[in-house]
């Protein structure tokens, strides 16, 4: 299966992201709308600070048109009148500015009422203005005069109480200056908590959102470290994979398990396959040596065979009684005997090693048998039976020859009359088992010694250095493998047989 | 999130501009609207503090700007000095009251008047001016009704002195008829002394100390101004059960009354609802401007306030009002 990374898979990397934009976003929020309202306050005070200027520029101009009004009264010249009016001008500008923008009913009032102040102050001062116009016509009249005097006089009360409502007006403003100021303040000290709140927000939201990363990152790495561990204390066998629901752990680290799960299990299939292949040459090895062994030991069994065949005293024997019978004339039978014994050596000699039916063996064997005849005479007798339906058996070249010899050295060759070998072959077809027995009256040997040769048959120095059984028994065992069996039994003066079974089965 | 942010600055800005634009247009109309200006005696006290309240409530509900002008000590020249700056401040109408008994006070008044600024008296009536109406206690009803209290205490016999501020000012005339008409069927109920005040405490602690000393067998008191039945009450605490024979009479209501009730030094006082007068001027004058009828004599409610109906003195009705002291 193949594991990848999809678009909408929630990653470490995206959610570092959304904290980030979550983060930002209230960090933005917050302080815009903190420097909003800090602004606009700051834009009230500001403002409170314009109006107090105003509100002295006012007064100001007040009092220079009232210092106009006076020389006017006196002179009434038109250069006055116009630094008067200008300065009217400007003082109800100023007056406007003042009433304008100020969300503050008590002074609104006041402003108000200061205005209708300066409105009779104005409405005396056009008295004045059209008194002195008459004045400038015909001369100046006593009645007149205590006219303008009269309006003058009232434009000075109402000088007065504008300029006591100075007192007021600036006094409120400065409450007002006062009270934003400290509202600054305030404000600004707000600006710290809620800076220092959103610092601790901001640090609880990224607490928990780093405690959630690393708890998603660590389920898995916990999980893979538990599972290295197992791996390596050995358990790498045992061990079947991490297993972790999706939901938990985010897709890389999904991925990585994934990945670690696939390693293991790759290297166990690796592991798996060495081991078979290992095996595997150590069988062959095996299977070799043994191969070696056994030509080895072939190698070693033949020449001791060589040997044995090439027995001088059977050599010597037989040909002394081949020169016996020559002696004697009968030279159709000393031929006869000559072909024997030289057929037996070829047979040695062109077989070694090989193996041969028991049918050719047997024949070899009735030469061996005949030569053993003429010697012998009358003092053994070899009797054969022999059931030949395995005879087409293959079996290592010279096997029985030395059984033979045997019998013949070590049971009946002492005895002087009455010595008998009996040469059997037997086949059980419902077990396929062949049977050959060679079978003395000899003199025998006893249990103990039985045990002994037995356990002297498996000892490969044995194998090597004696002849005969030994060597016989080792031959069969290594051509017929543990499905052959070599028996020996002996009851002394009567009865030692020798007894070699065979599997065979005929095509 | 750059959405929101923006939608979120946008909001704010129309905010903004809202709050701004409202402000302009209340300017505008805080103009327009017609002026009333209260000047009060006093400042920043009980009676005219619940007064200015009133004015400031009537304001708010029928439109019309207010402003309290009081003073920390009552002075003529100061009250004159406030009704003149009105008048040059083209007010559309004066509340005041007709207290001190000056010839410049009526004279101003009556220029604001000819010059169509609607005068309105309130607590103490000046007849003789030429105003829009007047707007207070009934005080010869007051009197009255603090004579009965009297009678009540004294069962209409004995001694007895009364407290005035100044006995030419109205209002203590009529209380005092008021009161004279409620024991006159009590001949043995004798007034043997009339003290003035002149709103002055410490003189008026001389000559009550003074009296009391002086005339031993005083059954009753009859405080017809504010500050005469604390003072007495204050002598009479301070003389640990030497006067506590005395009884009292007061007019007005403060806390330190109150205390006073409820120790039993003082028998009765005399309540005004001097909201209601305030309210009521305010109304009258826009009800003038709007060419509405007009009643020029408008008595406001009085009360007794004893012991038992203790619960029904109003200090300091409502609230409200921003005073501008001279």
């Amino acid at each position: 299966m193949a594991y990848l990374l999809k678009k909408t898979d929630t990653t470490t990397k995206q959610r570092l992201m959304q904290f980030f934009a979550l983060t930002l976003g209230i960090a933005i929020l917050l302080n815009g709308v903190t420097i909003m309202v800090h602004m606009a306050i700051k834009q009230n005070y500001e403002r409170s600070m314009e109006q107090l200027l105003n509100l002295n520029q006012f007064y100001f101009q007040l009092d220079e048109l009232n210092g106009y009004v006076r020389a006017y009264t006196q002179k009434g010249s038109e250069e006055e009148k116009k630094s008067m009016e200008s300065c009217r001008v400007k003082m109800n500008d100023f007056l406007n500015k003042l009433s304008g923008r100020k969300e503050n009913t008590v002074f609104q009032r006041d402003v108000t009422d200061v205005k209708g102040m300066i409105r009779t102050y104005e409405e005396s001062l056009e008295c004045v203005y059209r008194y002195m116009g008459q004045v400038q016509q015909e001369r100046m009249q006593p009645e007149l005069a205590s006219k303008i005097n009269q309006e003058y006089e009232k434009m000075q009360n109402v000088y007065q109480t504008i300029y006591n409502e100075f007192k007021t007006l600036e006094m409120e403003m400065m409450e007002d200056i006062g009270a934003e100021k400290k509202m600054m303040n305030e404000r600004e000290y707000f600006y710290y908590i809620e800076l220092s709140a959103m610092l601790l927000l901001l640090l609880g939201i990224g607490l928990a959102y780093a405690r959630k990363l690393a708890n998603k990152i660590n389920i898995a790495i916990d999980a893979l470290t538990k599972a290295s561990g197992e791996i390596l204390s050995g358990k790498l066998l045992q061990f079947q994979c991490v297993e972790i629901t999706g939901e938990k752990i985010d897709a890389e680290m999904q991925l990585m398990v994934h990945a670690f799960n696939t390693m293991i299990a790759k290297i166990k299939q690796q592991m798996q396959e060495i081991e078979e292949n290992a095996s595997a040459k150590v069988a062959l090895r095996e299977k070799e040596l043994e191969n070696l062994r056994i030509t080895n030991l072939l190698r070693t069994s033949e020449l001791k065979a060589l040997q044995m065949q090439m027995n001088p005293h059977f050599l010597f024997n037989t040909l002394n009684m081949i020169s016996k019978t020559a002696y004697m004339g009968d030279s159709d039978k000393t031929v006869f005997l000559l072909q024997k014994t030289a057929q037996l050596l070829r047979y040695s000699l062109d077989y070694m090693g090989k193996s041969v039916t028991l049918a050719r063996e047997m024949e070899m064997l009735g030469n061996y048998v005949y030569l053993q005849e003429q010697r012998f005479g009358d003092r053994i007798s070899f009797e054969f039976d022999l059931d030949e339906r395995f005879h087409q058996i293959q079996v290592p070249c010279l096997i029985l020859q030395p059984l033979v010899e045997n019998a013949i050295t070590h049971g009946v060759g002492g005895y002087l009359k009455d010595g008998q070998i009996k040469i059997r072959t037997k086949y059980d077809l419902e077990r396929k088992m062949g049977e050959i027995s060679v079978e003395d009256n000899g003199y025998g040997i006893t249990q103990e010694q039985i045990e002994k040769i037995r356990k002297d048959l498996d000892c490969p120095k044995m194998q090597r250095e004696k002849i005969g059984l030994a060597n016989v028994y080792m031959r069969i065992k290594l051509f017929y493998g543990e499905k052959a069996s070599f028996e020996m039994e002996s009851i002394p003066m009567v009865k030692t047989k020798i007894v070699i079974r065979m599997p065979w089965e005929s095509r | 999130m750059k959405k929101g942010i923006m939608i979120l600055l946008v909001l704010f800005l129309t905010v903004n501009a809202a709050i701004f634009g409202t402000m302009e247009e209340h300017i505008k109309i805080e103009e327009e609207k017609p002026r009333v200006t209260l000047i009060a005696p006093f400042a920043n006290e009980a009676y005219w503090g619940s007064m200015a309240n009133g004015v400031t409530k009537a304001g708010n509900d029928l439109g019309i700007s207010t402003k309290c002008v009081g003073f920390t000590k009552m002075e003529t020249e100061k009250q004159i000095q406030a009704i003149e700056s009105a008048i040059y401040a083209k007010v559309d109408g004066i509340v005041t009251a007709g207290i001190g008994e000056s010839d410049e006070v009526r004279a101003l008044l009556e220029k604001a008047d000819k010059e169509g600024i609607r005068v309105v008296l309130v607590d103490s009536d000046m007849e003789e001016v030429q105003k829009l109406c007047y707007i207070g206690t009934d005080n010869y009803e007051a009197g009255k009704m603090a004579g009965k209290d009297i009678i009540e205490i004294t069962g209409g016999k004995g001694k007895m002195a009364v407290i005035v501020s100044k006995m030419e000012a109205q209002n203590q005339k009529e209380r005092m008829e008021g009161f004279q008409e409620a024991i006159a069927p009590y001949p043995e109920l004798k007034i043997i002394k009339i003290l003035e005040g002149n709103s002055d405490v410490r003189i008026l602690n001389e000559r009550i100390s003074q009296m009391l000393e002086e005339e031993q067998d005083l059954t009753a008191v009859f405080c017809a101004e504010g500050y005469g039945a604390t003072s007495i009450a204050q002598i009479i605490k301070d003389a640990e059960g030497e006067y506590d024979d005395v009884k009292v009479v007061g007019f007005g209501v403060s806390e330190l009354k109150r205390e006073d009730i409820e120790n039993g030094i003082l028998y009765s006082t005399i309540y005004q609802n001097s909201y209601e007068m305030g309210y009521r001027a305010v109304k009258a004058i826009k009800n003038s401007m709007e060419d509405k009828e007009v009643l020029p004599v408008d008595y406001t409610e009085i009360k007794s306030i004893k012991k038992e109906n203790i619960d029904e003195m109003e200090i300091n009705k409502g609230r409200g009002a921003q005073w501008h002291i001279y």
